[in-house]
Formats: C-alpha cells, structure tokens, sequence
C-alpha cells in the first residue's frame, strides 16, 4: 500500500468522526434572512413571504398563465354593480391539524386584519372590504368600498384558522408566528434557530410533490454557494433563490445543478435627497446620470439585465420605449457643471460656498455593492464630484435614510408584486417619496392616473410620466436584473413565480 | 494609609462570602444594566423595522406601548430585572417572534459555553504535557517555543481561515485533482447542525486551542507555577522522605490551574462569538449578532446576560474556592 | 530599559523589536504617502499571483495587494495609539488616585472600574458596531475605555505598594506634594514599565478588534480604504490566495511581535524586581 493510500485511509479513518448523513429526499434552501413570522400578516421580509407559500393558502390566485384560479374557492361571482362578491368555497379542506376548513375561517381573517388591535404594515392591503359575511358553511360574501371590475383579484390574501385564536386582535408574539396551521400543502414540524422543517401536510386537499422542506438560515451568500456546490453528494442545499452574478461562472458547466432565470418587476436606482441644495439643481442631477457608465456597471458587477429610462421594468405594460436611456458623457457632463457655475477647485468642484460633495449610503444588504460603490465613485471623481460612501446594515439603514432622510444620496431597489405603483414613490408627500421629490406636474398627472379606471388612458399617463421622470430625474433609473436562482438538476417541474417564488412549489419534484 | 488598616482588621469568613455574593450581584445588576441602556439608545428600533416606511403614527406608538419602548430606560430597565429575578427573560420580537428568551439564550450559549471550557481544557492539559515534557526551562528550548508563540499570536478565527484553506486545498488536491466538487465523506465544514456531524464543532474548537496566544500563555503560566511548587520547601521534605512528588505537585497546582483557567475565560469566550460565526454554529455569538442588526432588545439583553453571569460566576467560584484552601488569603486583601 | 533589551542578544526579540520599529516607522511615513483607492482600481488585473510587478499580486479589484498592505497601517496606527495612550493616561491616573486615597472615594472608584471591567468586551463591541457603526477611531475609543480598569487595577495594586515604603513617606514627611510624588516618583520611576507595556497590549488589541469586526460584518475600516482586516475578509470570496493571505501573516507577525516586546520589558521589571 503506497504512502498515498495510506494517507487517503488515515483521513478516511480520522474523518468517520465527522460523517454527515445523506438526506436524499428533503427540499432544503438557505434564506439570508430569517423570516420575520410564519404568520400572514407580520410578513416582513422576503424570506417570509417564501415560505408561507408552503403552509398557507388563499381564496384564489394567479396561475401560470396569469389568469385568476381559485384555490380555497370553487367559483365566485360579482354583483352587476361591482360592489359585492360571493365567493364558494371547496368542500372537505382540513386545517393542519385536521379541523375542517370553513367560511367563518375567511371572515375571521379579515375581521382580524382589520381589528385595530392586529398591528402590521400592510393593513392597507385589506381596506378595500367593508364587510365580510358567512353564508352557511361554504359560502363567503364581501361588500366592497369602491366598485371593481375584477374584485376577485384582490382576494390573494391568506387565509388563517379562527380555532388557533382567542379574539381578533392578534399580537405577533403569539404563539402562531413560530407555529402556524394552515391549510397548504406543507405543516412545520420543528422551528429551530437555523432551521426550519416543514412536512408534507396529510390532510392536503390537492397534491404536492415532495416529501419534506428544510429552510436554513445562513447569512453568508458565499456559505450559499458552497451549499449548492455540495448538492450534487445528496448533502448540501437543492435551491439557492438568488445566485451573484460572479459565481455563476462556477455553475455554468455544472453537471449537477442548473441556473434558473426568473424575471422579478424590481429595478434598481440611484437617489438624490432633493433637500439638498446642490441636488435640487437639475444641471447637477443631469451631469450625475451622464457621468455614470450604466453598462460597464452592470456588466462588471451585477452581470446581465436591462438598462432602464424610467420606473418600469421592460417587460411592464408602462414601460415607454420611445425614450432611451442616457448614455455615459463625460465631456457633456463637465459641460453641465461647468455652465452651471461649478468650477473645479482641486479635485472637486464647488460654486459659492456649496462643495460638490455628497455622503453616499448604501444598504449592506444590496448585492455587490462595495465594488458597484467604488465604481460609481471613480466615475463621479471624472467630472469633479466627491462622494464618500457609508455602508450601513438594515437597521440603520431604515432609521437613516428611510424615516430621518439623513443623507444625501443613496442606492437601491423597488421591488413590486405585479405592477409598478409609482403613485407613492414620486408623489410629493408620497408614503414612499423619502427623497423629498416634490414637482407640480408630476403630482397632476399622478392624481389623474388614481382617478382614471380606464386602461388605456391609465397606460398612456404612465408612459407620459416614464418620460417626465426621465427628464426631471427624481432618481437616476439603473436598471433591472436578470435573476438567476441555483437548482439541483435533481429537482423537475420547476416553474418560479417572480415574487413569491414558491407559489407553485406544489408541483416540484425531487428524484 | 487607610486601606491598609482595614486589611489588617480581619473579616470573618462567613461574612466574607456574603459580601463577595453581593458584590458579583451588583456587577450584574450594573453591567445588564449598561447593555440594556446602550441597546435603549439606539438609533433605529424595532418599531421602524417592522412597519418600514408603511407605519402609521398610531401603529407605531401601539407597537412602541406593547414592546415597552416608550418608557424612560430606568423604568424599562427596573421592569426588565424585575421579570428577571423570577427567571422571566422576556419573549423575542423581531428575531424569533414569541420565543422565550431564557430558554433560546440558555440552549445557544451552552453551545458557546462548550465550545470555550473544552477549547481551554484542550489548550490546558497540552501546554501542561508540554510544560512536565520539557521540564526545566533551558535556552536550547526557545528553538521550539519562539516560532511557536509567533504562530499562536494569531487571532483564533485567522487560524480558522487559514486551517479550513489548507485542509480545503489538500483534500481536493488528494483526491479529485482539482475538481469543484469534493469526496462525499468530506464534512462540508460550515452549516451542519450538531446533530449531524461534530465537525464545525471540532474545527472551531481546534482553531480557538490554537490561537490568540492562548497555549503559549498557558504554557508560559503552567511553567511558572511548575516550577514555584517543585522548588518549594516542604517539596524537598517529600523528596526527602522518599515519597511520590507527583501527587503532591498535583494537588497544589489545583487552585493555580483554576485561577489560570478563570482569568482566561472572558478571552476565550471573546475568541468564540467570532470562530462561531465562521462556522455557523448555533451558538450566542450568531444569536447575538444576528439579534443585534434587528434590534431586538430582550434576545440581546438576555444572551449578554449570560456572558456577564459566566464570568461572574467563575471569578465567584474562583474566590469560594481559594477561600475554602486558605481562609487567610481572601480575608487578607479584602 | 531599552537598552537593556537590546543587550540580551535574544534574537527573536531583536526580531520582534525590529517588527515593531518597522510598523512604527510605516505608521509614521504613511500619511504622507498620496495613495487614492479609488484610482487603484483596474478591473483588467484582477487576481494576479505576485509578480515582478505586483510583488504580492493583485485583489478582486486590481489593486496592488503589496502596496495596500503597506498603506493599511495608517488605518489601525493612530487609533491604536491614541487608544492606547488614553487607557493608559486615565488608567493610571484613576489607578493613582484610588490606591493613594483609599476610603470610599477609593472604594467606590474601584468598584466602578471593577464594574466595566466585567463587561465581556468583544460582545460589547460587536453590540457597538452593530447599532452604531461607528469609524474606527471610535471603536478604538471604547476598546480604550474597556482597557482603564485592568490598567488602574495594575497602578493601584503598585501605588498601594510602594505606599508603604519608607523612601516615600521620607518624601511625603519632607513636605513634598503627594501630586508630584505619585507622578514622578511612583508612575514615572515605578511604574513606567507598566504603562509602556499596557500601551503595547491595547495598541495590539485595536489591531485584533479591527480585523475581527472586518471578518464579522464590515464594520471597522470601510472600503475602499485599506486595512489589514478588510482584506482578510476577502478570504471569503476570494479564489486564490494571495490578496488575503499576505495581510493575515502582517497582522500575525505584529500582534506576535507587539507582545514580545511586551512581554519582554515584563519579565525584565521582574528580574529588576528580584
């Protein structure tokens, strides 16, 4: 036995200590985050939002093809004058536990979301009921505040068991955040630190492909990665949601797991606090977006996707085509500034006493961003803009910029369910206008479009505004991603749903 | 000067210890107090956190009521002792919603708390041999001991990355040529739950043993005392008497090795929350980072808390004991 | 004192010593080396193996690993000093104070110091970094903070001492200000040893903060200014070796090195002592 041998068998002696167990047939995928409750309402977080498509349902959703498919109902139908619904629900669906589902289940739901005691974020999402009402077992009808055409459609909410509560005033501490009964194809057996497992559900009215769900958490994405190089040994993870585009190159050809692409309606963008004196000047804003190389950005650090003009992704029904997005310019940005009064005075401009010099945040939790940072500011220092970079984590990153609008500028990501709401974000005073944007024309358009309920007319308002944003430039729109998750080959059926990634995660298989 | 004629003035034992108890309840009482405080002052909270940029003011300020954010950090703090004293430690809001945090804190720091007394055991028992191995301390011996307290002047987690690189590095040379993927047997060392496979456990351990000048320092101390006992007088009487010295050696090295031990603790529970990390291990360094970046006040008081009582309770413990084997010295220096 | 240490030939020693005046000399010399991160950036030379041109090789980003490892002294050297003077300034000073005064002033000092002094520090500043991230300067300020008690612990135990001793009370009976007498005669003649070595101890300890805080969470030193403990975070993501194992070794070879000193000038006060 040559010494080569022999130390291969004293490694494979020393290490019998450390042996882990194959684990061939559960699902298992790593979250960065922990999700913030397994209970519908105190979803906070994208990992949340995963995984309680496991364990619950609601009354109808968006199939494959984007109609409207009933999952707890059978059949629903509309009063003439669009002010009520009736919705018929499925007979024989159990709860987790084996209690029979019913109507006085959906009304509790909603008499709990709007309980004022029951306090979340989302409230708003179900201030469109006025009043919910069991007929008989199987049958629930809704009155309405404003007549819909398609009031089914906002019917996505989930639906939670009147029997696992005393009132309707539910508190997040509540035992059910941790261990919640629905009636999805998937129950939670065990809810650990790191780990949760979720179990086939014996009870489920439908039927779901795989046996068992492992939810790790792990905070580390190249911890990720490495998870899913291991897949291939039966250890390891089966799914990792979002691959950085610098590792892809390491699954490319990989014989053993698959790259994903799933497109999300989210597009990244760079931000101008309007407060800031400096920045409430157009030509300044201007020289910014002409001054920043979007391509090379894009393809150094974040890899492949679209460069946008405006608030819409481009495959949005909004998105304008006629309007181009900015190409670098150093020259015309100089240009810009120096028109503008701001004459370079070592390394970095300033007019009067105002320096061309700006605090930029940036949140952690963005993918890449140290590098995309660094990117930005070599190509501002160009045309004579210092900027200096803060990276914050998420905590801070809310309190700062999001609530005390304590900076100058910063980085970040919209990300959207369906459709771009656009009405919050550029609306002056808008929920989520933290840059302090305020424009007259903007808002009149705005206000027209919530008012319009035509179609059309809606979409012409929106393209009018991807190009009035465009020139007034609230934010410089970056662009939008291409999305790659990581698969298992051993995992077939796939279909990712582009925000909440598991809605039809019961028809996976795992070999 | 006056303290020295208090010295000399000679407490009681008995009443000695009940003022040592005292005083390790006070710095508990202070220093829970100092972390509550600082997490109080905070910018960002966990109200922000969880209604984002949807709140409105009366959900903000029902959250704020309900999660005892709104009154003054003394109240909150009496509030919170209070609870505590009957083993209450309050429930996790934003990290593990409903969770009750004596016992999520107590199950992750006995991993910690694990992790640091066989780390220190293993550093321990092999600077002793090492100390007994090469006996009287000679010049020739700085040969060895130079480089290896260069080595051991590496910050544990260092270690850590540097040991799972090479090993990394070996086994895919060995066996599949450079490959991306490695043999099924080879633990995939980060993320396994204990479990499952006692490998993070045993590299974290391994790395911690090994670093932060840690062994050196051990062995530097062992030697020391070592050498103090051997050479003591009534040592010659029991050589003399042509009795076994090793027994006696062993005895007397009790208390020092305990002292050694005590004052190294708080270091090695230092080295611990960071090689934790490394290896995902589901001790309190992760909960308490982790805990931390979602403010969530209760979960990190708590896993302080039993950092601060760990050391408390073995200097405490350190004290009984020397009072226990001579009376005289603890009251001596009061 | 120094000299003493030179003359004992030991020549790991002469090595550390010789470490620390580089590192002291580097942190001297680098404020006035003009090296702008940002410029340093060529996506084109990423993580090259060192070479006549690299000497070290280049990172993620194309910058030259050799040079910044040089540069990143300048990120850990003044806050380290600076913390390290003020543990040992306020430390002494509160340690003085306490041992020479006694009674319940001095009682209830130390009780205080006894009280931060059990704050188990690297939890404390992983609680600090987490909710403020604060600039490295000041986690240098709290790791100093940290540091007074086991400073004035040390001060006291020795001004306690020496309180005792005759030549001192021949000083105080010939009326000399207690002030003087326990600046000059007890700290500076005494305990001057001490106060150099718990300089280098925290100096030392800075360093190791920074880069734990680095590899945790990206806390201490950001980029894109370099610092030995950002680059060994590197190690994550990094393929190859070369631009986080050269800053591990750095920080290796100066924490080793700051503690030999250290500990030499200790056992020399105890050699002194005997």
């Amino acid at each position: 036995m040559n010494r080569n041998t022999a130390l291969k068998a004293l490694c494979c002696l020393v290490l019998t200590l450390f042996m882990s167990p194959a684990t061939a047939k559960v699902f298992r995928y790593p979250e960065s985050s922990k999700p913030s409750s397994l209970m519908p309402f105190f979803i906070e977080n994208m990992s949340a939002v995963r995984v309680s498509e496991f364990i619950f349902e609601s009354l109808v959703t968006k199939n494959k093809r984007g109609d409207i498919e009933g999952v707890l109902a059978q059949n629903w139908s509309a009063s003439p004058d669009g002010l009520s619904v009736t919705f018929q629900l499925k007979p024989n669906i159990k709860w987790h536990d084996g209690k029979p589902f019913s109507a006085q289940d959906v009304v509790f739901t909603v008499n709990a979301a709007q309980d004022r005691g029951t306090i979340f974020g989302l409230k708003g999402k179900y201030r469109f009921i006025r009043s919910v009402q069991a007929v008989g077992n199987l049958q629930v009808r809704f009155t309405l505040k404003k007549a819909s055409k398609k009031p089914e459609e906002l019917f996505t909410f989930k639906i939670i068991p009147k029997h696992h509560f005393q009132s309707t005033a539910i508190t997040r501490l509540d035992r059910f955040s941790k261990y919640p009964v629905g009636t999805g194809p998937f129950k939670v057996e065990k809810n650990e630190l790191r780990l949760i497992r979720l179990v086939k559900n014996p009870h489920y009215w439908g039927r779901a492909g795989i046996e068992a769900i492992e939810l790790m958490h792990t905070p580390d994405s190249n911890e990720q990665i490495n998870l899913l190089k291991y897949s291939g040994q039966g250890a390891g993870v089966q799914n990792v949601i979002f691959i950085p585009p610098k590792s892809m190159s390491m699954f490319e050809n990989s014989d053993s797991v698959v790259l994903e692409p799933y497109h999300t309606v989210a597009w990244w963008y760079f931000a101008f606090n309007h407060k800031n004196p400096a920045l409430s000047d157009i030509s300044v804003r201007k020289a910014f977006a002409l001054a920043l190389n979007r391509e090379e950005l894009l393809e150094a650090h974040l890899g492949q996707g679209d460069l946008l003009s405006g608030p819409f992704t481009e495959s949005s029904p909004y998105y304008n085509f006629d309007v181009e997005p900015r190409e670098q310019d150093i020259e015309e940005a100089r240009a810009l500034l120096d028109q503008a009064g701001y004459k370079m005075n070592g390394g970095v401009r300033s007019k009067g006493g105002t320096r061309l010099e700006f605090d930029f945040l940036v949140n952690k939790d963005l993918p890449n961003c140290q590098p995309l940072a660094l990117s930005i500011q070599a190509d501002l220092k160009k045309i004579g803009i210092k900027i200096n970079q803060k990276f914050v984590d998420n905590s801070l990153y809310q309190e700062q910029v999001m609530k005390q609008r304590k900076f100058d500028l910063t980085m970040n990501i919209w990300s959207f369910e369906e459709l771009e709401d656009i009405y919050p974000l550029f609306r002056t005073s808008g929920v989520r206008n933290y840059i302090n944007y305020s424009n007259q024309e903007v808002d009149v358009k705005l206000d027209a479009s919530r008012k319009e309920s035509d179609h059309k007319a809606y979409k012409e308002l929106m393209k009018e505004l991807h190009m009035m944003l465009n020139d007034d430039l609230p934010y410089i729109f970056l662009w939008s991603l291409d999305i790659y998750s990581g698969l298992s080959r051993r995992v077939t059926n796939i279909f990712i749903q582009p925000y909440n990634y598991y809605t039809f995660f019961k028809d996976w298989m795992l070999k | 000067m006056s303290s020295r004629l208090d010295e000399t003035r000679g407490w009681s034992l008995s009443v000695w210890v009940f003022k040592r108890t005292l005083r390790s309840f006070a710095l508990l009482v202070g220093a829970s107090f100092l972390i509550y405080a600082t997490l109080r002052t905070a910018p960002g909270n966990m109200v922000d956190l969880i209604l984002g940029i949807n709140g409105t003011e009366e959900a903000r300020s029902a959250l704020r009521a309900e999660f005892g954010l709104d009154q003054g950090i003394i109240m909150g703090y009496g509030e919170w002792a209070v609870r505590a004293l009957t083993g209450d430690l309050g429930r996790s809001i934003t990290f593990s919603p409903g969770d009750n945090v004596a016992e999520v804190a107590s199950s992750a720091f006995l991993v910690t708390l694990a992790l640091s007394v066989l780390s220190l055991i293993v550093s321990v028992t092999l600077a002793f041999a090492l100390a007994v191995a090469l006996g009287r301390p000679r010049p020739k011996h700085n040969l060895l001991l130079t480089p290896l307290s260069y080595l051991n002047a590496a910050p544990s987690f260092v270690v850590a990355i540097v040991l799972t690189s090479c090993i990394n590095a070996l086994i895919y040379m060995q066996l599949e040529g450079g490959g991306r993927m490695g043999p099924s047997w080879y633990p995939i060392p980060t993320y396994q739950a204990i479990s499952e496979s006692l490998a993070p456990f045993s590299f974290a351990m391994i790395s911690i043993s090994l670093g932060d000048g840690l062994f050196i320092d051990l062995f530097n101390a062992l030697r020391a005392e070592l050498r103090s006992v051997s050479g003591a007088q009534y040592m010659n009487a029991v050589r003399a008497k042509g009795a076994p010295v090793l027994p006696h050696m062993v005895k007397n090295l009790i208390v020092p090795t305990l002292s050694i031990f005590t004052a190294r603790l708080p270091l090695v529970l230092s080295a611990v929350v960071v090689v934790e990390y490394i290896f995902t291990l589901d001790g309190s360094g992760y909960l308490l980072l982790e805990a931390a970046r979602v403010r969530d006040v209760p979960l990190v008081v708590g896993v302080s808390l039993f950092f601060i009582a760990a050391v408390i309770c073995m200097n405490l413990i350190l004290d009984l004991v020397k009072a226990a084997v001579d009376p005289r010295e603890v009251t001596r220096v009061g | 004192m120094w000299a003493k240490l030179w003359r004992a030939r030991n020549p790991s020693l002469t090595l550390s010593m010789f470490v620390v005046l580089v590192v002291l000399l580097s942190g001297l010399l680098t404020p006035f080396i003009d090296y702008d991160p940002v410029e340093d950036v060529e996506l084109k030379l990423r993580y090259l193996a060192p070479s006549f041109e690299h000497l070290l090789g280049t990172d993620g980003q194309g910058r030259s690993v050799a040079l910044r490892v040089f540069v990143s002294v300048k990120a850990f050297f003044f806050p380290g000093l600076i913390a390290g003077l003020i543990a040992v300034v306020f430390g002494s000073a509160l340690g003085a104070t306490c041992g020479y005064m006694g009674g319940l002033i001095g009682r209830s000092i130390a009780a205080l110091l006894e009280l931060i002094d059990t704050l188990p520090r690297m939890v404390f500043l992983i609680l600090i970094c987490t909710i403020y991230q604060p600039s490295i300067t000041l986690i240098a300020l709290v790791s100093s903070f940290l540091f007074i008690p086991s400073v004035a612990t040390l001060v006291r135990r020795r001004v306690e001492a020496l309180g005792a001793e005759d030549y001192i009370l021949a000083h105080m009976a010939h009326g000399f200000h207690p002030f003087k007498i326990i600046t000059y005669h007890i700290l500076w003649l005494q305990c001057r040893a001490l106060m150099i070595r718990q300089l280098i101890f925290v100096f030392a300890y800075v360093l190791f903060i920074e880069t734990a805080l680095s590899y945790l969470g990206d806390y201490g030193v950001q980029e894109p200014t370099p610092s030995w403990g950002n680059m060994v975070a590197q190690a994550r993501t990094s393929p190859t070796l070369w631009p986080w194992l050269f800053p591990a070794i750095a920080i290796i070879i100066t924490i080793a090195s700051l503690l030999a000193v250290g500990d030499a000038l200790a056992q020399q006060e105890e050699e002194v002592k005997r």
